[in-house]
């Protein structure tokens, strides 16, 4: 597979599912055994993620990931993101603040047999509770 | 002269790899209109030179001054060069200010850098500064990704 062809998926990961909400989109480009690696936390299926994208879509009006930059090459890819939206019902035990929301990321993804395996995901989250106004953290 | 990516690669293991574990910024490595993206430690805007990698060093390693990278996965192509990669370290100095734990952190993040020239020329990275102050008891439960 082609590193245009992965950059191609990488842009449909983040415009089309996470965006848009493209479940079959979802089921074409990801492996079942798709899994989603934030530092706290795997999600262990591609079932799961898509039930993350929707969640979060509830949690968020406009949720909304931008591909700023991304680096591909034979098996691998990287992508440089901006996820923004407002903060309209609970997440993550925090309820509704009506707050905006606007942090940047770099998420590693994986492939096999043409379609993404795994994604480590870094992303600003200190940032995001900041905007939400959790007082627990230290300044920055 | 514009180098291969296994050359760029190569001049990116060395920089970071020298940089984290012994403090020594090379700075024939690392252009002197370096633009830095990274938002680490809340920085809101990009830093042009060497100095705030320098600041990012010298705050960590002032912190854990046993600090060790260690790539774990890695992309090359073009121009750019990117690590996946966590660092362990003991805080005997404190992070961000705070008293130090003397506890062993364990912290991951992923780094891109733009190659000109066998220099750095930019870098964006973005690292789980939440786990490191979970670590230290001072951050809420993190998200559960729902």
């Amino acid at each position: 597979m082609s590193a245009a062809a992965k950059r191609e998926i990488i842009r449909q990961f983040f415009e089309d599912i996470w965006t848009d909400q493209n479940m079959e989109l979802a089921d074409e480009v990801l492996d079942p055994d798709f899994s989603f690696a934030l530092p706290f936390v795997t999600l262990e299926n591609r079932d799961a993620f898509k039930q993350l994208v929707l969640h979060n879509h509830v949690a968020w009006q406009d949720l909304t990931y931008t591909l700023l930059d991304s680096v591909a090459d034979e098996e691998k890819a990287a992508a440089y993101w901006r996820s923004s939206g407002t903060h309209v019902n609970t997440w993550n035990g925090i309820e509704a603040t009506g707050n905006k929301m606007s942090i940047e990321g770099i998420t590693f993804f994986n492939f096999s047999n043409g379609k993404l395996l795994q994604a480590h995901v870094q992303n600003d989250f200190t940032k995001l509770l900041h905007q939400l106004g959790v007082s627990e953290l230290p300044k920055r | 002269m514009s180098l291969t990516p296994q050359e760029n690669n190569d001049l990116a293991i060395k920089f970071f790899e020298t940089a984290w574990n012994t403090g020594e910024i090379i700075e024939d490595l690392i252009d002197p209109q370096a633009v830095d993206h990274s938002s680490v430690g809340g920085k809101e805007k990009a830093d042009v030179g060497r100095e705030s990698f320098k600041k990012i060093i010298g705050m960590f390693r002032a912190a854990m001054p046993d600090i060790k990278l260690d790539v774990q996965d890695e992309i090359f192509v073009d121009d750019k060069v990117v690590h996946r990669w966590v660092m362990t370290g003991t805080d005997t100095g404190g992070v961000m200010g705070m008293p130090p734990s003397n506890k062993n952190l364990t912290f991951s993040g992923t780094t891109i850098v733009r190659f000109k020239d066998g220099k750095i020329v930019e870098r964006w990275a973005n690292v789980d500064e939440l786990g490191l102050l979970q670590q230290l008891g001072v951050a809420p439960p993190p998200p559960n990704g729902n």
